[in-house]
């Protein structure tokens, strides 16, 4: 029996690892973009509170426990401007989660 | 006899002279071998502004970034993890640096340096729920501005 419960537990683990997958792109404010439904003008910043990602012209939001996480990465760092060249406001990021209905099941954000 | 001497000692001497006041130059590496001797170099000043700061208790890495690895328009930058005290600098490639070796080396430091001001400074605004542009902007000048000065202060002038 209890070896039974093992490996379903095993099953179960790995059937939600194999969906996970890898998001990369531009980290968007989504209120910004609910508001205005473009992206231009919706980089994500540090006052950002709610995230979408925008994934090769397809956009998709962050749950709540990804916009914590994109919160926290987007807090904790600092980049250093170079003096000679515009800096740029975009923030890529690469999500690692599950979709559902346009919406990212967030494990993991890692924020450029 | 006397003149063939006296000669070759002044030949000798001018030789001498000549080596003395010649410029040194140092012989260029190649790309390949820019980013693992940047590397060897800022391990060494990473140590050694880790322990001038007082940030010995974090564990710090660093990383040669290519520019589609960094944020546009940056040199490089500083992730960190305040509750396991964990950072990583990510700093412009040695390879991508269009200037001489010495050169890339102390503009890497600088961006050493100023990415440890900042963390530094974390601890200041750790509780803060949000920051605004303008209150970035200026630490990021206030942040240029020290390590420019604890850098003229390593870097006496000749």
């Amino acid at each position: 029996m209890r070896r039974i419960m093992s490996v379903l537990a095993l099953t179960g683990a790995f059937s939600v690892l194999a969906l996970a997958e890898n998001f990369s792109g531009k980290l968007l404010d989504s209120s910004c973009y609910d508001a205005q439904k473009k992206t231009t003008g919706c980089d994500a910043s540090s006052a950002t509170t709610s995230f979408a990602i925008d994934v090769s012209g397809k956009v998709y939001k962050l749950d709540s426990n990804g916009n914590s996480k994109a919160m926290a990465a987007l807090k904790n760092r600092a980049d250093r401007a170079d003096p000679t060249k515009q800096q740029s406001k975009e923030v890529m990021a690469n999500v690692n989660g599950t979709e559902k209905s346009g919406t990212l099941t967030v494990e993991s954000i890692d924020v450029q | 006899m006397d003149s063939r001497i006296l000669l070759r000692a002044a030949i000798l001497l001018g030789v001498f002279v000549a080596a003395c006041v010649a410029p040194v130059t140092s012989k260029e590496p190649l790309l390949r071998e820019r980013e693992p001797l940047a590397g060897k170099y800022l391990d060494q000043r990473l140590a050694l502004w880790q322990d001038r700061l007082n940030l010995q208790d974090w564990k710090i890495s660093i990383i040669q970034s290519h520019p589609s690895g960094l944020r546009a328009g940056t040199l490089g930058n500083i992730h960190w993890d305040a509750d396991r005290q964990t950072a990583v600098i990510r700093v412009l490639d040695a390879s991508d640096y269009h200037m001489p070796m010495n050169a890339a080396l102390k503009d890497m430091e600088f961006t050493v340096v100023h990415e440890l001001i900042h963390l530094e400074l974390s601890s200041l605004t750790k509780n803060f729920k949000s920051r605004s542009e303008e209150s970035y902007s200026g630490e990021e000048q206030a942040v240029n501005r020290m390590a420019d000065a604890l850098l003229k202060l390593d870097r006496p002038a000749r």
